[in-house]
């Protein structure tokens, strides 16, 4: 179902950019590298299988 | 009609752009620029989409965090960087909705509106304009991105085409035909 926004109010240039501060997405970039970093599960498995051994 | 001219660019622009691209592809600190540049454009493509404002913040920022972490995937076939991101963008809304986080939604102002309906006819009684917005929602979703662009977005064919994979030509056929089956629908009997 679509909906439909007739005059709909957009946030200003300003309003935007002070919402959206690149360091934030530079952060989150990173998180989302060190997540996906597959050496991360490979020492997770070791300790884990350390741990219950 | 006026196209959006801040997409097309000069070569120079372009070889400028490739420079920043290169630079931010030895560290995503470098991206900064390009962020500056476009983070702007893509939240309200997004935002025009989305129903909650919230929630078009959070897709944009999705869509830097995908571009900083696959720049490297970027080649340069002589269209602006913009259209691989907004490619990103359009991706990244899609699967937004299959998720259900966001709800698809059409953002159109009055003006707009009576321009598209000039088209299909001289009354625009506010029976007609509530039957163009029930004829908008009854579009296929391709045929509505070519509406939302070219008409309330004001984008050029060659832009259409470079978001969408089309060659200009075919975004121009297909945007004609999505306003004849829009033309189709407004004057469907119900």
């Amino acid at each position: 179902m679509i909906k439909v926004l007739l005059d709909r109010d957009e946030p200003s240039s300003e309003q935007i950019r002070k919402r959206m501060d690149f360091e934030a997405i530079y952060g989150g970039m990173n998180y989302q590298k060190w997540i996906m970093n597959p050496w991360l599960y490979v020492i997770g498995g070791v300790f884990a299988a350390l741990i219950y051994c | 009609m006026a196209v959006n001219m801040t997409y097309h660019q000069s070569a120079f622009r372009l070889d400028e752009e490739m420079k920043l691209v290169e630079r931010a592809k030895e560290h995503p600190r470098y991206f900064a620029p390009l962020y500056e540049r476009y983070h702007e454009a893509i939240f309200r493509y997004v935002f025009k989409r989305v129903d909650e404002i919230e929630v078009a913040y959070d897709i944009t920022s999705c869509v830097f965090i995908k571009a900083m972490v696959s720049i490297q995937k970027y080649e340069n076939r002589g269209v602006p960087f913009a259209s691989w991101l907004f490619r990103i963008a359009k991706s990244e809304l899609y699967q937004s909705f299959r998720d259900k986080k966001a709800q698809r939604t059409v953002s159109i102002d009055s003006v707009t509106l009576k321009q598209v309906m000039d088209d299909f006819t001289d009354d625009s009684s506010e029976e007609n304009r509530a039957k163009l917005l029930r004829a908008l929602g009854k579009l296929k979703e391709a045929q509505l991105q070519l509406i939302e662009m070219r008409f309330f977005e004001k984008r050029s064919f060659r832009e259409i085409g470079e978001i969408l994979g089309l060659s200009e030509n075919n975004a121009k056929v297909k945007t004609f035909r999505a306003l004849l089956k829009l033309k189709e629908l407004f004057y469907q009997k119900e």
